[in-house]
């Protein structure tokens, strides 16, 4: 479904990503992890279409695009989340999906006609806060809501363009235990419908999600596999543990 | 009400050029002194403490020296020491630089200031230059917005090429334009167009230069 | 009461004039014209300045193209405002595209700067244009005719275009606010790196928000050519666009009454300063009446510092 070819970017001095090659398949979660500063985050950005790439192609349902703008990559059914959470604060939870809702339903260039009386977006909209978990707080304004509940809605504005590949940036950032329970219970829920590229810190998470598992070293991909080949990888064990790790 | 975050993007913005920008001021102030020399002009009235060292009332270029000068300290200011370090990281990540205990507000005002100052100094060298009069910052300070933007904000190196591209090209228009047109078109044409153009030879310049590179010529790093 | 209340600010608007004929006090119908024309120019630049968060310096370029292509077509013989006036709102918008296809590729500082110097092109462009005056502007022998036996020359009726054409200004920002259109703006303004993450173009909203302006912008300046009969360069300058702004930010950004608060606010504080001698306030500085413009930047410091939303704000109770 999505297929990088030598992605690269510099910033400056610094690599950031270098000749990644990646592969993600239909109806998989695919998770990705990395030390910090591996080039997650930046990879996301690429791939999303919020950052150019210096090199290399992006392929997505067999269509190239690399030089497409993040908008059209999101109405191509391709759309991220953020690690740090970016949703719109002064708007309502409810306001802030009938948005995401409004961008893949028809055109926004309608300047009379009151949005209030599409009911239908609101509807939706509602549905979506019920599935992310919050039902009751609709009409709350986004910056009330807890850390947990905003990382919810951060998942739920990219859920609500309906994509058909979703790339989640670390969706349990600064999470306790409970709060991550409802995100992976979220995401299984999801997965049914959407392809997932996941970048996660969370090891639990990871190993009880992941069909297959990418580690992103330095910029690097330096291995990809299921679950159990991962976690028993020598390379990925120096990544992460050092180099005298043991079994 | 928490105010929007593109507000706290767009002050780091405008500090980051306030820091580099008001360089350009002493730079523009050469670069006018450059075409004022080109075109002939008389003889700067020279403060008495320049006299003394050199005897005899010293030529126009000499007010590129004390923007050159200017420019090298504020550059030296704002990429070497501790406290160009402040400014960069508040300028960058205003929280941040917050947290880590620099007292940003205290410091902003200083650099605003500084600003000022040197603005002043710009002022004192144009005086002979230009009449002293209540508005006579306004067209330098126009002039000094489009070279930044060609330039980019925050690069001194922008501000310095900015400044050259523009005092050359508005020069060499207002002088060359109005003769280009009327080899091509007739008299009563030419003489409309030719200074119609040549003033606002820049502006084009600029908005070609911003349509190929957003950032400007040499976007600062970071 | 709230919602009856543009209801009742319309009903005295439209009563004014017959109170001040009684008193024969066309000065005040003249002033009150003069009010809505800038508060209709406002309100396009409370557009995208309050609702857009494009802080665009250049707004008065679009103004005095508007003042200027009416103008034009005025001194060649086309009299008819049903002409004139659209021209000058398609010229503004014509501009406004132009303008804004460069600029909104920049954000921020660059946004501001950018904007600023291509209204100062224009000025500059506009002092050269020998034919119609020049740096000494044009002068209008008569206001346009809007036909229907109508003549745009007597005071009430100008107040009553002028009026027309503000509250149709503000119907539409209303409409435009609560619409498809009106919410993507606002969420550009809000985080514009999310909204076009979840699939909104981006551009194409910031730009196409910009022409709307651009066009009412347009018509403000023709109506405010038509007022004074003359127009000059000034109109086109940025201390003009410095002008609009702050009658937005007065009257409170991103309110739908920011600009008519605003115009009427400092409009009105200008002319009280000036014209209406406070024997106090002269007894403590003599001469403050030549410095009115130092008595409005106080007000306006006040406000900015504190009460950030305006006066529109301060209405609705909030203090951010």
């Amino acid at each position: 479904m999505l297929e990088l070819k030598g992605v690269s970017k510099r910033f400056g001095g610094v690599v950031a990503t270098e000749e990644v090659t990646l592969e993600v398949s239909h109806g998989e979660v695919h998770a990705l992890i990395g030390p910090n500063g591996a080039g997650k985050t930046t990879l996301i950005g690429q791939i999303s279409g919020s950052l150019d790439n210096d090199s290399g192609t992006v392929l997505f349902e067999g269509a190239d695009i690399t030089r497409a703008k993040q908008h059209e990559r999101v109405r191509a059914g391709l759309t991220r989340s953020y690690q740090i959470t970016s949703i719109f604060k002064r708007l309502t939870v409810v306001d802030n999906l009938a948005l995401a809702v409004q961008a893949r339903s028809g055109s926004s260039f309608s300047f009379w006609r009151p949005v209030a009386v599409e009911a239908a977006l609101f509807d939706e909209a509602r549905a979506i806060a019920a599935e992310i978990g919050l039902s009751g707080r609709e009409l709350a304004v986004a910056a009330t809501l807890a850390h947990g509940e905003q990382r919810a809605l951060e998942v739920g504005l990219a859920l609500a363009t309906r994509p058909r590949l979703v790339l989640l940036d670390e969706p349990m950032a600064g999470m306790g235990p409970e709060e991550s329970e409802s995100m992976i219970a979220l995401l299984e829920r999801v997965r049914a419908r959407v392809t997932m590229l996941l970048v996660e810190h969370d090891m639990d998470a990871v190993f009880r999600l992941a069909d297959r598992i990418s580690v992103l070293v330095s910029g690097r991909v330096i291995a990809t596999g299921a679950p159990a080949a991962i976690r028993a990888h020598p390379e990925v064990r120096k990544a992460y543990l050092g180099e005298d790790a043991g079994a | 009400m928490p105010v929007a975050d593109s507000t706290t993007e767009t002050a780091g913005q405008a500090l980051r050029f306030g820091a580099a920008g008001f360089a350009i001021l002493g730079i523009v102030v050469a670069a006018l002194g450059v075409m004022r020399w080109q075109s002939g002009g008389d003889r700067l009235p020279a403060p008495i403490w320049w006299g003394i060292g050199f005897g005899i009332a010293i030529p126009l270029a000499a007010s590129l020296l004390p923007g050159a000068v200017v420019a090298a300290l504020l550059y030296l200011l704002v990429a070497r020491t501790r406290i160009g370090m402040l400014v960069r990281a508040g300028a960058s990540n205003r929280e941040m630089a917050l947290a880590m205990g620099v007292n940003i507000r205290w410091l902003f005002t200083l650099l605003f200031g500084v600003g000022a100052g040197l603005c002043a100094v710009a002022g004192a060298l144009l005086g002979p230059l230009l009449a002293v009069q209540v508005g006579m910052g306004e067209n330098i300070l126009i002039l000094a917005f489009v070279v930044i933007v060609i330039g980019g904000i925050g690069s001194i190196r922008g501000a310095l090429v900015g400044s050259l591209v523009v005092g050359i090209a508005d020069t060499i228009g207002r002088a060359f334009l109005p003769i280009l047109f009327g080899l091509f078109f007739q008299p009563r044409v030419a003489s409309a167009a030719g200074p119609a153009i040549a003033s606002v030879l820049v502006y084009l310049l600029m908005a070609v230069v911003l349509y190929f590179k957003p950032q400007g010529l040499f976007p600062a790093r970071g | 009461m709230r919602r009856a209340a543009p209801w009742i600010v319309l009903a005295l608007a439209l009563a004014f004039p017959l109170a001040m004929q009684a008193e024969h006090q066309t000065y005040y119908l003249s002033f009150a014209s003069r009010i809505f024309v800038y508060a209709l120019a406002a309100t396009s630049l409370n557009l995208i300045l309050g609702y857009g968060g494009m802080i665009s310096f250049g707004h008065a370029a679009f103004v005095g193209t508007g003042a200027y292509v009416s103008s034009i077509l005025l001194s060649e013989g086309v009299a008819s405002a049903w002409i004139g006036w659209p021209a000058a709102i398609a010229a503004s918008a014509l501009a406004a595209l132009a303008i804004g296809a460069v600029s909104l590729r920049t954000r921020g500082a660059y946004f501001i700067m950018i904007t600023l110097a291509f209204a100062q092109m224009m000025f500059f462009l506009v002092n050269s244009m020998k034919a119609y005056g020049g740096d000494e502007g044009l002068s209008l022998r008569e206001r346009a005719s809007v036909g229907l036996g109508v003549d745009l020359g007597s005071d009430v009726a100008f107040y009553y275009t002028a009026l027309a054409a503000l509250a149709a200004g503000l119907y539409g920002l209303h409409r435009l606010a609560h619409s498809r259109f009106g919410r993507v703006i606002q969420a550009i303004r809000e985080n514009e790196e999310r909204a076009e993450a979840i699939g909104f173009p981006v551009y194409r909203h910031k730009l196409a928000c910009f022409v709307i302006a651009g066009a009412a912008a347009g018509l403000a300046g023709a109506l405010l050519a038509s007022h004074g009969k003359y127009v000059n360069p000034n109109v086109l300058h940025w201390t003009h666009s410095g002008t609009l702004m702050v009658m937005v930010i007065l009257g409170g950004v991103g309110q739908l009454w920011g600009g008519v608060i605003g115009a009427a606010g400092l409009l009105g504080l200008e002319d009280l300063i000036a014209n209406h001698r406070m024997e106090w306030l002269a007894a403590m500085f003599p001469n403050y009446q030549q410095h009115a413009s130092l008595g409005v930047g106080i007000v306006l410091l006040a406000i900015v510092l504190f009460a950030p939303q305006g006066i529109a704000g301060l209405a609705r109770g909030r203090r951010a």
